[in-house]
C-alpha cells in the first residue's frame, strides 16, 4: 500500500506539472493566434513544446495501457472496474472535445475569412491598375518626347556624344542619359545631378531585348522608389558602324513616387495576406488540432490516474478479502480517504480485528475440544466395555474396539448403517439387535438389560445400559449404548456360588453319614439275629441300601470336597513336555481304542506348578475326550505343546484336541460349571476341577469346536525360565 | 512489440518526417577552386529553380528568400570532418506588381528583372569566393569543397513556413555537392 501511495503521489506531481506546462501551451497559442506577427515570434517555442507535450501524453497513455491490458490479463481485481471507467473519462471528455472542434473549426474558417474584404481587394487592384495606367501615360508622353531627339546621337564619336548628351539632358529634363553599345560598354554618360554615381546599365534581359531592335519604355523599380527607363536603339548609318543604344532615367515626381510606393506596398501586402489565408486557416487548424488533442490526450492521463485513485480502495478491499477468505486475517487497510471508501475500509479493518479474534478463540477451544475428544477416544479405546452411539435414526454413529470384542464381529463395517442391520448380517445377533431396538423403541428412560448370544464360541452374556443424549438439537439426538461381556463375571458368581455349595454339602451332609451308616450296621448286626426269615431279609436288604447310598453319598460328598476346597499346591519348576509324556504313558495299552499322538516342541517348557495336580488335568482331559467319543469309534487325541507371546509376557501352550463330536454349543459357554454334563456318567465336576486348578497356575483354559469334527482345548502357562528366540505368536489354533 | 519501443519508432518518424528536405532540380552544376595569392578562390555554377507553387507565391507578394553556402571541409577518417572555411550567400527575390519587375536584393544591391528566370540567371554565377588561406591548410590532409543552394524555407511567412514543414515543394534544395581538392 506504501508504494501505492508513493506512486499515486508521484503521479499527481506528474499530472499537475503537465497540466500547468499544457496551460501554458495553450496560453502561448491564444497568444499566438491574436495576430500574425505575434505568432511568427511564438511559433520557434510552441510547436516544439507542443510536440514534445503530445509525446509524453502518447508515451504515458501507451504505458498506462499496457499496464491496465497486463493487469486485466491477470484478472487482477479492480482492473476491469479501472476499464470501464477510464472508458467513461473518455467518453466524457472526447464529446464535448469534438463539439468544440466542429464549432472552433466552423469560426475559423469564418474568422480569417472575415479579414479580408473583397471589395478593399478590388479597390487595391484598381489603384495599381490606376497607377500603373497613369504612369505608362507619363511614360508614353516621355517617350514621344525623346524618340526624335535619338537621332542626334546616330554615329556620333564619344567625345560629341558627351556633348550631345548634355545637350538632351538640357533639353528632356532626364535624370540620366548614357549612350552604351551591344556589349553593355558606355560610350558617354551624363546626369543632372553632379554628384551621380556610375550609370545604371539594363540587365542582360532588356540589353537582349533592345538588340532585337525592340524599345524599351518600362517602369523601373529602384531602392528609393520608381523610376522610368527609356531604352531606345540607335543605328548606325555606316556600313561598319554599329547599332548603339541610349538609355533615359526619368525620375517620378516626389508626390506621384510616393503615391504607387504606397499604393505598391499596400497591395504586395493585401495580396500577401490573402495569398497566406489559406496556409494561415491550416495552420490554425494544426494549431488547434494540436491544443485540443493535447487537451484530450491529458484528459486521457488523467481518465488513467483518477480511475486508479478511485479503484485503488476497492482494489485493496478485494485484495483483503480474498486475504481473508485465505484465512489470513492479519491483512490491514491503509484507510485512504475520511470519505465513503474510508469508512468501507475502516469497517473492512474492524471486522478482521473481530475475524480474527474468533478464529484465535475458534482455534482455542478447537484445540480444547480436540484435547477433550482425544482424552474420552483414548478412554473408550481402553474401556473393556463397548460403547456405540447411535442417531436419532438409530443409525451406528460411533463404536469403539472392544464393541467389536464384545459382539464377536467387526463392527466398523457397520458405520453409518441402521442398528438392527448388525442382526441381518450376522444371524446370531440378531436376536440382541430386536432386543436392543425394541427397547429403545419402548422407553426413553435410561434402561439395562442382560442377553445371552450365541456364538461359535459358545453363548455369552451381554450386559446392555443404554441412555438417551441429553441433547437439544434434532440432528445431534440419538443413544449411547454400552455393552459388556458379563460371561466371565457371572462364571466365577457361579463358581463361587458352586464352591460354597459344596463346602456346605462337605460339611452339612458328610457329618451325619457316618453314624446314618453306624447305626444302619448297628441294627443290622442287632436285630437280624433275632428276626425271622422273612423279616431278616427286609432288614438285611434295607440295612444294606442304607450303607450302600451312604457310601455314595460319600463318594459324592468326597468329590464336593476335593472341588471346594483349598489349594494346598507346591510349585516345582518341570518341563510340560516331560509332564505330558509321563501322564500319556497310561493310555498308550489300550491301542485298540484309543490313539495318542504327541506334537511336543523341541525345546524345553518349563513351567512352575504341581506336578500331581497337572497330571490330574491333562488326565480328565483325554479322559473326557475318550468317553464323549461313541461307542466302535476309535479315539484319536492329538496333544501339542510350544511357547508363544501374548501381551508381552511368555506362555507355555498345550492343546488337546479329538476327533469326537465337539461341545454343544449350547454348553459350550458353561462347560466348565459344576455339574454341567452331557454324558450319562459322572457328576459334571471333572472340568470344573480342570479350570480350578488351571487358575491355580496362574494359567487359562479355552474351549473351541474345530471347523469339521472334534473339539479342541487350548492351555497356557506362564513360562520360567525360557528363550525368547524359541517363542512363537498367540494360542496355536485349531 | 514494447511500448518503448513503438514510442522510439514514433520519435524517429516525426524527426525524419521534418528534416528530409525535396530534390526538386535546383543543382551545384560547377565549382572550381583556384589559389590566388595563396588565397583559396572559389567559383561557383548554380541552376536554381524553383515549383510553380514558389512562383506563383512571388507572384502573389510573398518575398522568397535563397541562400548558396559553400564550405572547405577537412576530411577526418575516424572522426567528423572539420570544416575549414565557409561561405554563406543571401539573396532576396520580391515582385514588384506596380512595375510588373522582380526585384533581387542582397546585402549590397538591388536590382529589378522582368521576369524570375532573369533574376535566377543573373545569381546563376558565383565568382572569387574566399575560402580562407591555403597555409592554414594541412597539406597532408585531404580536403574538399562542398556547395548547397536552397530555399531559406526558415524566413519564409509563418503559414507558409509551417506548411514547408510537411510539404516538399516549399523546401527545394541542391543537396550537398561535393568537389575534391
Amino acid at each position: 500500500m506504501a508504494n501505492v501511495r508513493k506512486m499515486f503521489n508521484r503521479d499527481r506531481w506528474l499530472l499537475a506539472i503537465l497540466f500547468l506546462i499544457l496551460v501554458a501551451a495553450i496560453m502561448l497559442m491564444a497568444d499566438a493566434t491574436r495576430n500574425v506577427a505575434y505568432f511568427n515570434r511564438l511559433h520557434n517555442w510552441l510547436l516544439p513544446i507542443n510536440s514534445a507535450l503530445l509525446l509524453i501524453f502518447v508515451g504515458l497513455i501507451v504505458y498506462n495501457v499496457g499496464l491496465l491490458v497486463r493487469r486485466l490479463k491477470r484478472q487482477a481485481p479492480g482492473s476491469r472496474l479501472t476499464l470501464r471507467l477510464v472508458l467513461l473519462f473518455v467518453i466524457t471528455a472526447i464529446v464535448p472535445v469534438i463539439i468544440v472542434y466542429t464549432f472552433s473549426i466552423w469560426l475559423l474558417e469564418r474568422g480569417v475569412d472575415s479579414w479580408f474584404d473583397i471589395e478593399v481587394e478590388s479597390a487595391l487592384q484598381d489603384a495599381v491598375d490606376l497607377s500603373r495606367s497613369s504612369l505608362d501615360m507619363n511614360i508614353r508622353t516621355l517617350g514621344q518626347q525623346v524618340e526624335p531627339l535619338v537621332d542626334n546621337l546616330v554615329d556620333i564619336d564619344s567625345f560629341n556624344a558627351t556633348l550631345a548628351i548634355n545637350d538632351l539632358l538640357d533639353r528632356t529634363g532626364a535624370d540620366e542619359i548614357t549612350l552604351f553599345d551591344a556589349n553593355n560598354r558606355i560610350v558617354a554618360s551624363g546626369s543632372a545631378e553632379l554628384s551621380a554615381e556610375v550609370p545604371r546599365l539594363p540587365g542582360e534581359s532588356i540589353l537582349q531585348l533592345v538588340q532585337q531592335g525592340e524599345n524599351y519604355i518600362a517602369l523601373d523599380p529602384t531602392e528609393s522608389g520608381v523610376q522610368i527607363r527609356i531604352i531606345y536603339p540607335v543605328p548606325s548609318e555606316l556600313p561598319t558602324g554599329e547599332t548603339q543604344f541610349v538609355q533615359f532615367l526619368y525620375p517620378v515626381s516626389d508626390r506621384i513616387g510616393l503615391l504607387a510606393d504606397n499604393v505598391q506596398a499596400a497591395y504586395g501586402q493585401y495580396n500577401e495576406l490573402i495569398y497566406l489565408r489559406s496556409p494561415l486557416k491550416q495552420n490554425f487548424i494544426v494549431i488547434l488540432t494540436l491544443v485540443l488533442s493535447l487537451g484530450t490526450l491529458f484528459a486521457v492521463f488523467a481518465a488513467f490516474y483518477w480511475s486508479r485513485i478511485l479503484v485503488a480502495p476497492i482494489q485493496e478491499l478485494a485484495e483483503g478479502t480474498k486475504a481473508v477468505a485465505a484465512g489470513q486475517y492479519h491483512k490491514k487497510l491503509v484507510v485512504p480517504q475520511n470519505d465513503d471508501l474510508g469508512m468501507l475500509v475502516a469497517s473492512f479493518n474492524r471486522m478482521t480485528e473481530r475475524l480474527t479474534v474468533a478464529r484465535d478463540t475458534g482455534i482455542i477451544n478447537q484445540r480444547i475440544i480436540e484435547n477433550q475428544r482425544t482424552y474420552l477416544q483414548t478412554i473408550l479405546e481402553h474401556l473393556s466395555s463397548g460403547v456405540l452411539s447411535l442417531d436419532g435414526s438409530l443409525a451406528l454413529k460411533t463404536i469403539n474396539a472392544a464393541a467389536s470384542d464384545v459382539l464377536h464381529t467387526n463392527m466398523n463395517q457397520f458405520l453409518g448403517k441402521q442398528f438392527v442391520q448388525i442382526g441381518v448380517v450376522h444371524s446370531f445377533l440378531k436376536d440382541f439387535c430386536t432386543a436392543v431396538v425394541n427397547k429403545i423403541d419402548e422407553t426413553s428412560e435410561e434402561w439395562q438389560m442382560e442377553l445371552e448370544i450365541f456364538t461359535q464360541q459358545g453363548s455369552k452374556t451381554i450386559l446392555c445400559k443404554s441412555v438417551k443424549l441429553p441433547i437439544d438439537e434434532q440432528s445431534q439426538r440419538g443413544y449411547v449404548l454400552v455393552i459388556d461381556d458379563v460371561t466371565t463375571l457371572l462364571q466365577v458368581q457361579r463358581d463361587s456360588a458352586w464352591g460354597e455349595v459344596a463346602r456346605r454339602l462337605a460339611h452339612e451332609i458328610k457329618n451325619p453319614l457316618t453314624p446314618i451308616q453306624l447305626s444302619a450296621e448297628r441294627l443290622r448286626n442287632k436285630l437280624l439275629p433275632n428276626l425271622a426269615q422273612d423279616q431278616s431279609n427286609i432288614v438285611d436288604r434295607a440295612t444294606n441300601t442304607i450303607v450302600q447310598q451312604v457310601e455314595s453319598l460319600k463318594l459324592m460328598v468326597d468329590d464336593f470336597s476335593d472341588y471346594a476346597r483349598m489349594p494346598t499346591m507346591e510349585p516345582k519348576p518341570l518341563n510340560l513336555n516331560d509332564l505330558v509324556n509321563d501322564t500319556v504313558e497310561l493310555y498308550k495299552g489300550d491301542v485298540e481304542n484309543v490313539a495318542i499322538k504327541l506334537d511336543l516342541d523341541s525345546h524345553a517348557l518349563n513351567i512352575r506348578g504341581d506336578s500331581v495336580r497337572l497330571r490330574q488335568v491333562i488326565h480328565n482331559l483325554v479322559k473326557n475326550a475318550i468317553e464323549a467319543m461313541p461307542q466302535n469309534k476309535k479315539c484319536i487325541v492329538t496333544i501339542s505343546t510350544f511357547p508363544f507371546d501374548l501381551a508381552n509376557s511368555k506362555y507355555a501352550g498345550i492343546q488337546i484336541s479329538d476327533n469326537g463330536p465337539g461341545f454343544p454349543v449350547d454348553v459350550i459357554g458353561r462347560a466348565f460349571d459344576p455339574y454341567m454334563t452331557t454324558k450319562t456318567k459322572g457328576n459334571g465336576l471333572g472340568l470344573a476341577v480342570v479350570k480350578k486348578i488351571i487358575e491355580e497356575h496362574n494359567g487359562a483354559i479355552q474351549i473351541d469346536n474345530m471347523k469339521n469334527q472334534g473339539a479342541t482345548i487350548n492351555i497356557r502357562f506362564p513360562l520360567y525360565n525360557y528363550s525368547i528366540s524359541n517363542l512363537k505368536s498367540g494360542f496355536k489354533k485349531a | 512489440m514494447r511500448a518503448n519501443q513503438l514510442i522510439r519508432l514514433f520519435c524517429l518518424f516525426y524527426l525524419f518526417s521534418f528534416s528530409s528536405q525535396a530534390d526538386t532540380g535546383m543543382t551545384i552544376d560547377d565549382v572550381s577552386v583556384r589559389i590566388l595569392d595563396r588565397v583559396i578562390m572559389v567559383d561557383c555554377d548554380v541552376n536554381y529553380q524553383v515549383d510553380p507553387k514558389v512562383e506563383d507565391a512571388l507572384t502573389n507578394g510573398v518575398e522568397v528568400a535563397f541562400i548558396l553556402d559553400i564550405e572547405l571541409i577537412e576530411e577526418n577518417k575516424y572522426w567528423l570532418n572539420k570544416g575549414v572555411g565557409k561561405f554563406s550567400y543571401i539573396f532576396f527575390i520580391k515582385y514588384h506588381a506596380l512595375s510588373q519587375q522582380y526585384i533581387l536584393k542582397d546585402k549590397n544591391n538591388e536590382r529589378s528583372f522582368p521576369d524570375l528566370y532573369s533574376a535566377f540567371y543573373f545569381q546563376s554565377r558565383v565568382k572569387n569566393i574566399e575560402l580562407g588561406n591555403i597555409d592554414s591548410l594541412d597539406l597532408e590532409r585531404k580536403y574538399f569543397v562542398r556547395a548547397r543552394a536552397r530555399l531559406a524555407s526558415e524566413i519564409l511567412p509563418l503559414p507558409l513556413r509551417i506548411k514547408s514543414y510537411f510539404a516538399n515543394e516549399w523546401r527545394p534544395t541542391s543537396g550537398w555537392t561535393i568537389w575534391p581538392m
